[in-house]
């Protein structure tokens, strides 16, 4: 099959630029340097973010604009978070200030318009945001099974949100992946991962996730089971024991992960295809 | 006897034709003549009957056509006063959500956060500053529409279509407006290589005299 230039710019600019660029600043940086990783995912997400989100607007008029502000803003904090090593009981802290302040921002302009269940399925976004992104900078010891869940289930939520919500945070989601993916070619075989990678790629998962859920309403019985994607990262060390090389146990581990997403991914195309084409 | 009863089946056919063609006659004419283009004068205020207004548009796909789409739901009033057409203004609003294009999946894709972001902004609304009178029934609406949170200038083409009383008393006045905007100056840049940034836009009004 021969893509056609439209889909070809479509495909470069959600898939191909991001995972080059954030290969091409692994490659450029140093891979064990916490915060490059960071900031390669950064750069990374906000290439295809820049091509593809064309109606940015300052100061933020819609929820999309600010990913262009948060997402600097928690890269930076959250690097410095890492400088100081402020790991300890408050850790949790610090994702629950990110969340909650995102949520506020990005559901702001139609909070006055909302449905009554509107307040219940925001706290409970907000309470599984908060808790994936504690439970993967607890997991964040071995990195390379915490981003490989994130970038299978961001390949979910692209395909999902792409189906039943919004094209574009489907193409966004898919970019995240592909810059996720590149960060995961540099560190296959250097486990630790920093808190400031997993905070952006939560960042960004998430925000698309709500957005995509409050503005675009996409189906949200494939969101959540997609997000059990997460639940192979601590069967990892079960995997790795018995399998004798990582590559397969991470391989193996993949293979968990597709169970979920795969089934969160049908029901969504189910669900396009339960849709009325026509009247 | 036989050439008697032919004679009188072609008189009363004749005669059947005659009185069919009386009735029927009048009541054409009267149709003819109740589809009037204006009896009166239309100046006055105006709400703008939802049920005869409609507002639709046309985009390009892909260079190779022109899709058109519709919202459904329209309200607002104006007033026309040709005397001094400065007077005049018109005031036009649009729930977003009423948008059909015969599709679900693409109405529901235009309603979302890459085109209109309906949740965020639910109305599109045009509110007048200026009426330019021209020949005949055409004239010039130059105002501001609001559309996906921004507001900017257009000037929509004017034709006043008639006025005159309906059968049930009121007074009616029609007009179609038209004009060509471009989305992305309303900051709706999604997919602009594939559907086109120019969408025509019509508008037609029909109000009853308050």
């Amino acid at each position: 099959m021969r893509l056609s230039p439209f889909l070809w710019t479509i495909l470069w600019q959600a898939a191909l630029l991001p995972f080059a660029v954030t290969l091409f600043l692994g490659w450029a940086g140093r891979p064990g340097r916490a915060a490059w990783g960071a900031v390669a995912l950064t750069v990374g997400f906000s290439s295809a973010y820049a091509l593809l989100y064309t109606q940015h607007a300052f100061p933020p008029v819609q929820a999309l604009d600010w990913l262009a502000l948060s997402l600097p803003v928690v890269l930076l904090l959250f690097v410095l978070r890492d400088r100081a090593s402020a790991a300890g009981p408050r850790a949790w802290l610090w994702p629950l200030v990110a969340v909650s302040a995102s949520l506020l921002l990005l559901l702001w302009p139609i909070l006055k318009a909302a449905e009554e269940r509107f307040l219940f399925e925001a706290v409970l976004a907000g309470l599984i945001w908060w808790g994936l992104w504690c439970y993967l900078e607890r997991k964040s010891g071995d990195g390379t099974v915490a981003m490989l869940a994130l970038t299978v289930v961001a390949c979910a939520n692209a395909a999902i949100s792409a189906a039943t919500g919004s094209v574009l945070t489907g193409q966004l989601s898919g970019a995240l992946a592909a810059a996720a993916a590149g960060w995961l070619l540099w560190h296959l075989n250097a486990p630790g991962m920093a808190r400031a990678v997993v905070a952006v790629a939560m960042l960004v998962l998430g925000s698309l996730v709500v957005i995509g859920r409050f503005y675009a309403d996409t189906a949200i019985l494939p969101i959540l089971i997609s997000l059990a994607g997460f639940a192979a990262v601590p069967l990892f060390p079960w995997i790795a024991a018995r399998v004798r090389h990582r590559m397969v146990a991470l391989c193996v581990a993949a293979a968990v992960m597709l169970i979920p997403t795969g089934i969160a991914v049908l029901l969504a195309l189910r669900q396009y295809a339960a849709t009325p084409s026509e009247y | 006897m036989r050439r008697y009863m032919l004679e009188f089946r072609g008189r009363w056919l004749a005669a059947v034709m005659l009185v069919a063609g009386a009735m029927l006659l009048p009541g054409h004419a009267a149709a003819a003549d109740a589809y009037k283009t204006q009896t009166g004068s239309p100046a006055g205020t105006y709400k703008i009957d939802p049920v005869h207004s409609l507002a639709q548009f046309w985009i390009g796909h892909l260079g190779v056509s022109e899709l058109p789409g519709r919202f459904d739901k329209i309200s607002g009033s104006f007033t026309f006063d040709p005397a001094h057409p400065e007077n005049s203004k018109v005031s036009v609003e649009i729930p977003v959500k009423s948008l059909d294009t015969n599709y679900a999946r693409r109405n529901k894709d235009l309603r979302g956060p890459d085109f209109f972001n309906a949740r965020q902004f639910p109305m599109m609304k045009f509110v007048s500053t200026k009426v330019i009178m021209g020949d005949d029934n055409e004239m010039r609406l130059v105002g501001q529409l609001t559309l996906h949170g921004v507001t900017r200038p257009v000037t929509f083409n004017l034709r006043h279509v008639g006025a005159g009383p309906d059968p049930w008393g009121n007074y009616r006045s029609g007009y179609i407006a038209s004009a060509i905007i471009r989305r992305s100056h309303f900051g709706m840049n999604y997919m602009l290589g594939g559907i086109s940034d120019q969408v025509k836009i019509q508008l037609n009004i029909e109000g009853k005299r308050q």
